[in-house]
C-alpha cells in the first residue's frame, strides 16, 4: 500500500488570489526516498509546510492526503498534531534557529520524546542519549546540558536528525538539510539518512536543490518549478534522460556545479573505513 | 519551573501588604438607613496636624473645636466664655477677669488662674514668634489674684485687648500636663482643652475624630463624633458628597470650594448652600516702592480702571457685594465717607496723561521710552484670582496699560509677599474679628505683603506710628478719629484697589441642621449641628 | 553567574555615591538661604539674628565638603535630618508614608502584570481577530487619558454612581481598588502592546514552527513563545516599579491616599529640603537598585546573556 499520496495539492494565498501550489500529485511507497528538486522559490518548502498543515492562515491549502490509505482530514488540528512528529517528522533546513534558545537542547529533546511517545522523563533523557550517539555525538551528556547558541549547526543538525530517528516516523521530510553545511558535515548527514532507511524503514521525502546529494538518496524524483510539477518517476530516467527542457537545464547546470562534491564523496569513500558506502552511482 | 517560585514570592508580597493595609483600615462607622445619625464627616484638603494652640502648625477649625479662651467675640462684640466676668481699670490698663469656677479640662486638670497663667506665660515666652498680633507686644504681665481671678496688666491702655483674646490663636487654654519643659513653644504632649470636643484619634494625612466632650461645662455638642476627613482634590471631595461619603463642607477663600461649583450645587437643590455675611475684603495691592506704581496718580489711575461690578456679577456670580472702600463700613470704626470711585476709563486716562504717559501706536502707554507695563502675582491654585487677573489684564488694556499675570505656587506666592517683589498682589483682609485693628496692626510688620506695599508712601512712618497710637487710645471719639485719618489716608494713597467683600460659604447635606457660621471665617461651629 | 551578580552591585556603590552627591548639590544651588527658609516656612520673621541663630543651628556655616561628609554619614545611618515644618525626623515620616505608597503600587503592579499578560497572550493568539481589534482600540484610547482625569472618571462611575467603592482614602481592601486601577491603566496598555508584538513576532520565529513539526501540543508552544516574549518585557516592566512608587503623585492626591507622593510634593510646596532631599535619595536609589534587579533576572531568564557576562 502506498504510505503517502498526495492528490492535486494546491495553495492559494487568499489576500491576491495568486496560485502558489498548482495541483500536486505525487506518492510516497514505504522505505523509500522521494526527492523533490527545483530552483529557490519554486514551491519545495511549501509542499513540505501544506502537508503538515502548517501554512500561514492567510494561506488556503486544497487537494487530498492519503496516508496509509487514509484521508487526513483538513479541520482536525488534534488530529494533525498527533501525527506531526509522530507520524511524519520533518527536518529544517536552518538548524540554528529551530530550537528554542531558552531552553536546553536536552530538555527540548526530551520535550519532543516525551509527547510523541508517551513515556517518562527519564526514559525519554536515556533514548535522547542513544540516538545522539547513533548520530555520532558520543559526549551526549555534556551536550544535553547546552543551550542552542552553544552548539554549531552541524551538532544541531545531527541533534535534529536524532530527535527524528529515536521517534521513527513512517516519513521523514528533510527540508535542505545538506545546505547550510560545510561539505563535510553534508557527507555525514546523507550517511545518516542512508543509515536511517536501512534500519528503520523510513521513507523519505528529500527536498533539495543540490542534484548531487539527491542522486544518491532518492528512488524517485519531483521536478518543481513556480509552484507546478514539471517532471515526475524515476531519479535515474530523470537524469540520464530528463524528458522536460527545465529539467534538463536544471541537471546539467548542477551536475557541473557538483562535480566536485562527487569527487571528494568518491575520494572520501576510498580512505575512511568506518563510512558505509552507499550503492555508486 | 523557576517561574513558580518568583510567582510565589509576589504573591506573598501581594497578600502581606494586603494584611498590613486592611489593619490599617479604620473603624469605619456604617449609618443604615433608620438609625440615628451621629457622626459627621467633615471634608478639607489639609489634615489638621499639629493643634497646639499657641502655635501655628496646625488648622484653626480644628484648634477650635478643642482650645477656648477667656472671651468669645460676637456679633454683639466680646461675650463672657471661660471668664465670666471682668473689670478694667480706670487708666485702661488692668483687666480683672473673674473666672468660672466649674471648668475642667478633659484630664480632669482643674481650669484655674494658676492654668490661665501658666498658659499666658507660655504665649509670652515665644514673644518674637506672636509679633503680628499687638496684644502681645501690649502684655507686661500676669498675676494671680485668688484661685480664680487674674490680673492682666498692660503696657498701655489696648482697647482691643478683648477682642483678641478671644482670636482662635494664640490666647487659648491648654492643660499644664501637656506642657513640655515648662513651656509649650516647643511642642505640647497631648492635646487637652476644655473646648466641647475631645481629639481621640488622629491618623495624619487621612482623618482626625473628635468626640463630644461629656463633661463639657458648657452647652454640650449635639454630635457624638465629628471625623475630619482629609481630601487634598477638590473634585473628590465633591464627588464624596455626592456619594454621601461627607456631610459638610466648610471653606473661606476657594480653599474648600471654588465658585462654580457652589453655584452647581445650589442650583442642584440637593444640597444646602449657605454664605455669610460679608466678612472680608478681596482687594489689589498696589506696590508704592516700585517704580511704576510709585506714582500716587498712577495708582489713582488704576482705581477708576477696573470694572467692580463685572467682576462681582461675571466672575463672583454675584455672590459677593461690590467693595468702595478697603474695609466694610459695616465693620467697626470704618463707617466713614470716603470718595467713591467707581468704573470711570476716562478720568483714568486723564490722570495717566497727566502722569506723563502718553498711549503709543501699540495702543500701550509710554514715558521717556519706557512702557507701562506691570505684573501681578496670583496663587496659582486659586482659579478664581486667576480668572480676576485676566479680567483686569483687560481692564488695563482699555487704558494702556500692559499688566502681565503670573501664577505661583502658593509658597512662592507667599514669599513674594514678604520680599515686596511685586507689582500688585491679591490680598485677603483677615476678616472680622481682625479687622480693623489686628489687619491694620499687621501693617506695620515687614514681613507682611501690606508692609511692603506702603513703604513707599511718604507718610509711612506717620502711618505706622498713627496705627500704634490708635490702639492705645482710650477715648472712643479720638479713637474714631484717628481710625478716619488712617482710612482716609490709606485711600486717598490708592494703595489697595478694593474689589469685593467676601463671604465664608457652606454647603451640606440636608438632614444636617444647625449649621451657622462663627464671627470669625477660620471657625467652624460644629457643637451647634446636628442631624 | 555569581561573579556577574558580585561585579553588578559593586558597580552600584560608585552609582550611589554620585546620585547622593548630585542630589546634595542640586540642594544646595537653590538661591533660597535655607536657614532663613526653615525660618520662613514657620512663619518667624528672618532678622539677621534669627537667621544666623538657625545657620548655626542646621550647621550651615561649615564648608560644602565638610557638609557633604556630615550628611552623607548620617544618610547611611538614615538619619536625614528633621522636617522643617514639624521638627520631626524625616526617615520617621518618609517611613510613616511608605507602606501606603508600595501597597498601592504593588496592587498596581499586580493588576497590570496580570492584565497585560492575559490581554497580550490572548491578542496574540487571536491576531486580527475582532477581539484583538477592540483590545488594541481600547488600549489606544487608554494611553492618551490623563490619569487625573481617568481617576476622577472612575471614582464617579464606580464610587458614587454604581456605589461600588470608596471614593477615597486609605481602608480596608475596596478602597485600593479604583487607585490602583487608574495607576495601572497606562501601563497595561503600554505592557499588553508589547507582549502582544513580541509574542507575535516569536510566533514566526523557526523554532516555533520547529516545534510544532516536532508534535508539540498547543499549550506548549504558547508556553515556549510566552518566555521568549517575557524576555523584552522585564526590563520595561522592572523598571516601572520604581516609577510607579515615585510617581503616585496625582493619583495619591484624588484618591487622598496618604502615601510619599503626597508628602514630597506638599514638601516642595513647603519648600521642606530635608525631606526633598531625602526623597530625592530614596527614588535614585531605588531606580539604580532596580535596575540592577532587572538585569540580574533578565540574565538568569535568558541563558544567551549569561553567556556574555
Amino acid at each position: 500500500m502506498t504510505l503517502l499520496k498526495v492528490e492535486n495539492l494546491s495553495v492559494t494565498d487568499l489576500r491576491n488570489g495568486e496560485r502558489i501550489l498548482h495541483g500536486l500529485t505525487f506518492s510516497l511507497e514505504p522505505n523509500s526516498c522521494l526527492a523533490i528538486v527545483g530552483e529557490s522559490g519554486s514551491g519545495k518548502s511549501m509542499t513540505c509546510k501544506a502537508l503538515l498543515q502548517l501554512t500561514n492562515p492567510w494561506l488556503e491549502v486544497k487537494g487530498s492526503v492519503y496516508l496509509h490509505g487514509k484521508e487526513i482530514p483538513k479541520n482536525n488540528p488534534n488530529e494533525m498534531q498527533k501525527i506531526r512528529g509522530k507520524k511524519i517528522s520533518m527536518i529544517l533546513q536552518d538548524a540554528m534557529t529551530a530550537f528554542d534558545p531558552l531552553y536546553t537542547i536536552g530538555y527540548q529533546i526530551e520535550e519532543t520524546l516525551c509527547t510523541n511517545l508517551k513515556m517518562s522523563k527519564k526514559a525519554a533523557q536515556a533514548m535522547g542519549i542513544e540516538a545522539m550517539n547513533r548520530m555520532g555525538i558520543y559526549d551526549a551528556k555534556n551536550v544535553i546540558k547546552k543551550y542552542p547558541h552553544q552548539l554549531s549547526g552541524g551538532m544541531l543538525q545531527r541533534c535534529m536528525i536524532a530527535i527524528a530517528m529515536a521517534i521513527e516516523p513512517d516519513i521523514m521530510i528533510a527540508d535542505e538539510p545538506t545546505t547550510a553545511l560545510d561539505a563535510i558535515n553534508q557527507r555525514d548527514v546523507v550517511e545518516q539518512f542512508e543509515l536511517l532507511q536501512r534500519t528503520t524503514g523510513t521513507a523519505i521525502l528529500f527536498i533539495s536543490h543540490d542534484l548531487g546529494v539527491v542522486q544518491r538518496l532518492a528512488q524517485k524524483v519531483l521536478v518543481m518549478k513556480e509552484g507546478s510539477c514539471v517532471e515526475y518517476g524515476d531519479a535515474n530516467q530523470i537524469f540520464r534522460r530528463p524528458q522536460n527542457d527545465y529539467t534538463r537545464y536544471l541537471v546539467e547546470t548542477r551536475m557541473a556545479l557538483s562535480q566536485p562534491f562527487r569527487k571528494i564523496m568518491d575520494r572520501e569513500e576510498v580512505e575512511v573505513v568506518n563510512v558505509k558506502s552507499a550503492e555508486c552511482i | 519551573m523557576k517561574y513558580n517560585k518568583v510567582a510565589a514570592m509576589l504573591l506573598i508580597l501581594a497578600l502581606s501588604f494586603s494584611i498590613v493595609a486592611c489593619n490599617t483600615s479604620t473603624t469605619e462607622t456604617n449609618n443604615e438607613a433608620g438609625e440615628e445619625q451621629t457622626q459627621l464627616v467633615y471634608a478639607s484638603t489639609k489634615d489638621i496636624r499639629d493643634i497646639n494652640p499657641h502655635t501655628y502648625s496646625g488648622e484653626m477649625a480644628a484648634q477650635n473645636m478643642v482650645f477656648e479662651s477667656l472671651v468669645i467675640n460676637t456679633e454683639d462684640g466680646v461675650e463672657p466664655w471661660l471668664a465670666e466676668s471682668w473689670e478694667i481699670s480706670e487708666d485702661g490698663k488692668t483687666y480683672t477677669f473673674k473666672l468660672r469656677e466649674d471648668v475642667k479640662f478633659t484630664d480632669g486638670e482643674i481650669f484655674d488662674a494658676t492654668a490661665a497663667k501658666l498658659n499666658i506665660d507660655a504665649v509670652m515666652n515665644n514673644y518674637e514668634r506672636h509679633a503680628w498680633l499687638e496684644l502681645v507686644n501690649q502684655i507686661d504681665y500676669v498675676d494671680i489674684v485668688d484661685d480664680f481671678t487674674i490680673d492682666l496688666v498692660l503696657k498701655n491702655p489696648y482697647y482691643p485687648t478683648l477682642s483678641e483674646l478671644a482670636l482662635t490663636r494664640p490666647f487659648r487654654f491648654i492643660s499644664p500636663n501637656c506642657f513640655i519643659d515648662d513651656n509649650t513653644k516647643n511642642g505640647v504632649d497631648g492635646y487637652i482643652g476644655t473646648g466641647p470636643w475631645i481629639l481621640t484619634e488622629h491618623r495624619e494625612n487621612q482623618y482626625a475624630i473628635f468626640t463630644a466632650n461629656e463633661s463639657y461645662w458648657g452647652e454640650k455638642a449635639k454630635l457624638k463624633e465629628v471625623k475630619w476627613q482629609v481630601m487634598p482634590d477638590h473634585q473628590t471631595i465633591l464627588l464624596a458628597l455626592e456619594k454621601g461619603e461627607i456631610h459638610l463642607l466648610f471653606g473661606a477663600d476657594g480653599d474648600m470650594i471654588d465658585l462654580d461649583s457652589f453655584k452647581a450645587l445650589e442650583n442642584q437643590g440637593k444640597y444646602v448652600t449657605i454664605m455669610s455675611q460679608p466678612i472680608a475684603s478681596r482687594a489689589i495691592l498696589l506696590n508704592s516702592n516700585k517704580e511704576i506704581t510709585g506714582d500716587i496718580k498712577v495708582r489713582e489711575a488704576l482705581q477708576y480702571a477696573v470694572d467692580k461690578e463685572s467682576i462681582a456679577e461675571g466672575i463672583l456670580n454675584g455672590s459677593e457685594t461690590i467693595a468702595d472702600t478697603l474695609l466694610s463700613p459695616t465693620v467697626t470704626y470704618c463707617d466713614i465717607d470716603l470718595k467713591k470711585r467707581t468704573y470711570d476709563v476716562d478720568t483714568a486716562s486723564k490722570l495717566l496723561d497727566e502722569a506723563g504717559w502718553i498711549i503709543g501706536n501699540d495702543g500701550y502707554r509710554y514715558k521717556d521710552g519706557t512702557k507701562m507695563e506691570m505684573t501681578i502675582y496670583y496663587n496659582s491654585d486659586n482659579s478664581q484670582e486667576r480668572t480676576i487677573s485676566e479680567y483686569l489684564q483687560d481692564n488695563f488694556k482699555n487704558i494702556g496699560v500692559d499688566l502681565k499675570i503670573f501664577g505661583e505656587e502658593k509658597q512662592a506666592f507667599l514669599d513674594r509677599q514678604k520680599t515686596g517683589d511685586f507689582d500688585l498682589q491679591y490680598s485677603l483682609s483677615w476678616g472680622t474679628p481682625y479687622d480693623p485693628q489686628s489687619y491694620l496692626s499687621s501693617w506695620r510688620i515687614p514681613a507682611h505683603g501690606d508692609y511692603q506695599a506702603q513703604v513707599g508712601l511718604e507718610e509711612k512712618a506717620w502711618l505706622d506710628g498713627r496705627i500704634g497710637k490708635v490702639m492705645i487710645e482710650t477715648d472712643e471719639d479720638k479713637r474714631q478719629e484717628m481710625y478716619q485719618e488712617i482710612l482716609t489716608y490709606i485711600h486717598d494713597a490708592s494703595v489697595y484697589i478694593p474689589l469685593t467683600y467676601s463671604r465664608t460659604k457652606a454647603v451640606h447635606v440636608p438632614s444636617l441642621k444647625g449649621v451657622d457660621f462663627n464671627a470669625s471665617q477660620y471657625e467652624i461651629p460644629f457643637e451647634k449641628m446636628y442631624f | 553567574m555569581r561573579n556577574y551578580i558580585i561585579r553588578r552591585i559593586l558597580l552600584i556603590i560608585p552609582i550611589l555615591i554620585g546620585i547622593s552627591f548630585i542630589s546634595f548639590l542640586l540642594i544646595n544651588l537653590n538661591p533660597s538661604d535655607p536657614a532663613e527658609v526653615a525660618l520662613r516656612v514657620n512663619e518667624i520673621v528672618p532678622t539677621d539674628e534669627a537667621v544666623t541663630a538657625m545657620r548655626e543651628e542646621l550647621g550651615l556655616d561649615k564648608p560644602f565638603f565638610q557638609r557633604y561628609i556630615i550628611w552623607l554619614g548620617n544618610s547611611l545611618r538614615l538619619d536625614f535630618g528633621n522636617s522643617y515644618v514639624n521638627n520631626k525626623p524625616v526617615s520617621g515620616e518618609i517611613l510613616n508614608a511608605l507602606p501606603a505608597t508600595l501597597y498601592l503600587a504593588a496592587v498596581a503592579l499586580i493588576m497590570t502584570l496580570g492584565i497585560s499578560m492575559i490581554a497580550g497572550i490572548l491578542c496574540a493568539i487571536f491576531e486580527d481577530s475582532i477581539g484583538d481589534k477592540i483590545t488594541r482600540g481600547i488600549i489606544f484610547v487608554a494611553t492618551a487619558m490623563p490619569n487625573f482625569w481617568v481617576g476622577l472618571l472612575l471614582m464617579w462611575l464606580f464610587a458614587v454612581k454604581l456605589d461600588l467603592f470608596p471614593t477615597s482614602g486609605m481602608r480596608g481592601f475596596t478602597s485600593v481598588v479604583l487607585p490602583a486601577t487608574t495607576l495601572s491603566l497606562s501601563y497595561i496598555a503600554i505592557y499588553t502592546r508589547l507582549i502582544r508584538n513580541s509574542m507575535i513576532q516569536n510566533k514566526n520565529e523557526n523554532y516555533i514552527l520547529y516545534g510544532r513539526i516536532r508534535g508539540l501540543g498547543n499549550w506548549v508552544i504558547i508556553k515556549h513563545i510566552l518566555k521568549n516574549s517575557i524576555q523584552s518585557s522585564i526590563t520595561a516592566l522592572g523598571m516601572s516599579i520604581p516609577k510607579l512608587i515615585s510617581g503616585t503623585v496625582i493619583v495619591e492626591n484624588i484618591f487622598a491616599w496618604p502615601g510619599i507622593g503626597r508628602l514630597c510634593v506638599s514638601a516642595i510646596f513647603n519648600r521642606d529640603y530635608p525631606i526633598i532631599q531625602a526623597y530625592i535619595v530614596m527614588m535614585a536609589t531605588l531606580f539604580v537598585v532596580c535596575n540592577l534587579l532587572v538585569d540580574i533576572f533578565s540574565a538568569f531568564l535568558d541563558p544567551r546573556i549569561r553567556r556574555m557576562t
